[in-house]
């Protein structure tokens, strides 16, 4: 498995980033195509994508709110990604993180938010991280490929969260499946209220604290990559299960490490969407998010700060989308899973390619400067 | 009773056997194989299509053939050519396929990513309807009325078996086990890895187009639903062998079959089995048995290593 190396130097980083832009750009290109050949204008199309997700105030709340979750998602994936473990399982786990949450909102419940915010979050990361531990321990120990275990694991919380909801959480005397509203204790701060009590009147939207919550949790992976033990030995059992037994890194206590603080990363988009976003448990409220953060952190060749722009874009993506599919309603929501889709095949075939093109163009740069 | 749980452990085996078959040819030749799921999925999309333009179910499993062929032949590319990560390119693949065919499903149909249903004609027919007799009761003509991709199925597992018997067959192992050997021996790795890709490709798509044209009448997004996930678990609880994966299969069916009869059924001691645990049950299973296939499932030696010649 081909791994982000990121050396400080400053044209390595240059180049990731060309690479990355070339990535981008021909997935891009290729859905402008796809737009094309179904009779529509894809000028058209991508100008509605980008007014749809930073035309309006609004339209950039919902960019940030979706961007947050996308950078969970993605920094979930990361963490064991360097220890050569493809948890597409984030999805399951954020799910599973739902169900602490709202059991701990409903049921414990205590009246001021700094039990109730910090006792929510404790139960969310537990349950996700006892979940994301058992295909990790699976897989180092021969038991079962985590790709697998990992995709059938969803599908096994898929049931197991509509059984709970439909029998035991649904909101008495109510059809849809979702619980009953959290107490008001447990509401995370909206960006809007915030920039309100600051005086600035904007309106309502869904980012809200969790974003703030994005940005130090990358920063704290990035750091646990680059200036910690922990970080390398990571590192050392993705790219040699044998130079890492040599050294006498246990690999299974890593790799078990590694995905319960993917876990843990997990739980925090649940975070976002029940207590900064729903206040309450719907049923399959993670819909694809933790899908979309692998081709988020892949794009970001795994780096955790590359990730939170990787983000970004994913989020100005969605949101655009969703914007795109509501004035043109013969082209598809899930055409961004096909961009999604792309990028991840051209990171996982075509990178070579892309950084040997990225590397010209940086040393043509250079030497021009020279 | 007895016959009719056969019967439909049969028909509900069908698209994990070809699935984990064609796994099979793409992971014995040395490729990782995850992007099944992509595989049966856009067969599934391709057989609707073309059995719904073109009015024949044959257009329709010819489609599903060449769709899955395809994708392998882009899996094939990327991982041969390119030397790009095998795992990653099928995640890849698996999502731009699931995004293309919902996003073609509904531009060209409108009808939120699904295609309209067919009538009966446009389906695949039972063996019996292919030879021109009528159904009976008798075993003979519950037999006939299985459709013609089941036996399709036991033929290509027949037919693996045997190939993989043969000097072809050794050279698809060889390239799994060890290209250099069998660049060594004068045979193109890349050729054969290409071949094998191609005809396993084939086979899913095959599986894909049953899904949508033999069990359903229609194709659904995400139909696939993780089938070609735990065809992998199949393909690896059978030690990458093809009349193993037949009898595994088969249990999987019986075990969706008994899915369906247990739903809403009160069981001595238990009671009604909720459904959602009656769902859940093919996806713990699959874990199970990967879990239990540990020391005795050995994946070839030179899997998703990337071959330098």
């Amino acid at each position: 498995m081909r791994h982000a190396n990121f050396s400080g130097s400053r044209q390595a980083a240059a180049r990731q980033l060309l690479a990355a832009a070339f990535t981008l750009a021909i997935a891009l290109a290729m859905t402008c195509v796809l737009i094309a050949l179904l009779g529509h204008d894809p000028r058209v199309a991508l100008a509605s994508l980008l007014g749809g997700a930073f035309g309006t105030v609004g339209n950039l709340n919902y960019t940030l709110y979706y961007s947050t979750s996308f950078a969970f998602a993605a920094l979930a994936f990361s963490i064991p990604y360097r220890a050569g473990l493809f948890n597409i399982g984030c999805e399951g786990q954020a799910y599973i993180a739902g169900l602490g949450i709202t059991l701990w909102c409903l049921y414990a419940a205590p009246s001021s938010p700094w039990l109730m915010i910090p006792g929510a979050m404790i139960a969310g990361a537990l349950l996700a991280a006892a979940l994301a531990i058992v295909p990790g321990w699976l897989h180092v120990t021969n038991r079962g490929n985590i790709v697998i275990t990992t995709i059938m694991m969803n599908f096994v919380i898929y049931a197991l969260m509509t059984f709970l909801i439909l029998n035991f959480l649904i909101r008495p005397g109510q059809q849809s499946p979702e619980s009953i509203r959290f107490a008001p204790s447990a509401d995370l701060l909206r960006i809007s209220d915030i920039l309100s009590l600051l005086g600035m009147s904007v309106r309502a939207g869904p980012a809200n604290v969790m974003l703030f919550g994005a940005i130090a949790t990358a920063a704290a992976v990035h750091l646990l990559n680059q200036r910690t033990v922990f970080g390398f030995r990571l590192q050392v059992v993705g790219l040699s299960e044998r130079a890492a037994a040599y050294a006498g890194i246990p690999q299974v206590r890593y790799a078990i490490a590694a995905m319960a603080l993917s876990g843990v990363v997990s739980s925090l988009l649940a975070v976002n969407e029940l207590l900064g976003v729903h206040h309450r448990l719907i049923q399959d409220f993670v819909s694809g998010y933790g899908f979309v953060g692998i081709a988020v952190a892949l794009m970001a060749r795994g780096h955790a700060i590359g990730i939170l722009f990787s983000a970004l874009l994913f989020g100005a993506l969605y949101q655009g989308g969703t914007e795109l599919s509501f004035r043109i309603p013969e082209i598809s929501r899930e055409i961004v899973v096909l961009v999604q889709g792309i990028v991840v095949f051209l990171v996982g075939a075509l990178d070579s390619k892309a950084q040997a093109l990225a590397r010209r163009v940086v040393n043509g740069l250079a030497t021009r400067h020279a | 009773m007895i016959v009719s749980v056969v019967e439909a452990s049969v028909r509900l085996s069908v698209p994990l056997m070809l699935a984990a078959l064609g796994g099979m040819f793409s992971e014995r030749a040395g490729i990782v194989d995850f992007s099944l799921e992509g595989k049966l999925l856009a067969g599934a999309f391709a057989a609707a299509v073309a059995a719904l333009e073109f009015g024949s179910p044959y257009a329709g499993i010819a489609a599903g053939a060449v769709a899955g062929m395809l994708i392998a032949l882009l899996h094939g590319y990327a991982v041969n050519v390119e030397r790009g990560d095998h795992t990653i390119s099928c995640v890849g693949i698996n999502f731009m396929v699931i995004g293309a065919t919902a996003t073609i499903a509904l531009a060209a149909y409108g009808l939120g990513g699904q295609t309209p249903l067919m009538d009966a004609s446009h389906q695949i027919p039972s063996l019996g309807e292919v030879l021109g007799i009528g159904r009976s009761q008798s075993l003979l003509g519950r037999l006939l009325a299985l459709s013609l991709i089941v036996y399709a199925a036991l033929f290509l597992v027949g037919l693996s078996a045997t190939l993989f018997a043969t000097r072809y067959g050794l050279y698809i192992t060889a390239s799994g086990e060890n290209p250099n050997a069998l660049e060594a021996a004068g045979v193109s790795v890349l050729l054969v890895r290409f071949l094998s890709l191609a005809v396993g490709g084939a086979i899913c798509g095959i599986g894909g187009a049953y899904l949508s044209i033999g069990q359903n009448a229609q194709f659904v997004p995400l139909m696939s639903a993780g089938k070609g996930y735990m065809a992998l678990a199949v393909l690896i609880f059978a030690k990458w062998r093809p009349v193993p994966i037949l009898f595994i299969s088969l249990g999987f069916g019986f075990l969706d079959a008994m899915e369906a009869r247990l739903q809403g059924v009160p069981l001595p001691y238990i009671g009604i089995m909720p459904v959602q645990l009656v769902q859940a049950l093919p996806y713990l299973v699959s874990i199970v048995v990967l879990a239990g296939a540990i020391g005795s499932a050995r994946p070839p030696a030179a899997l998703g290593r990337p071959y330098r010649r």
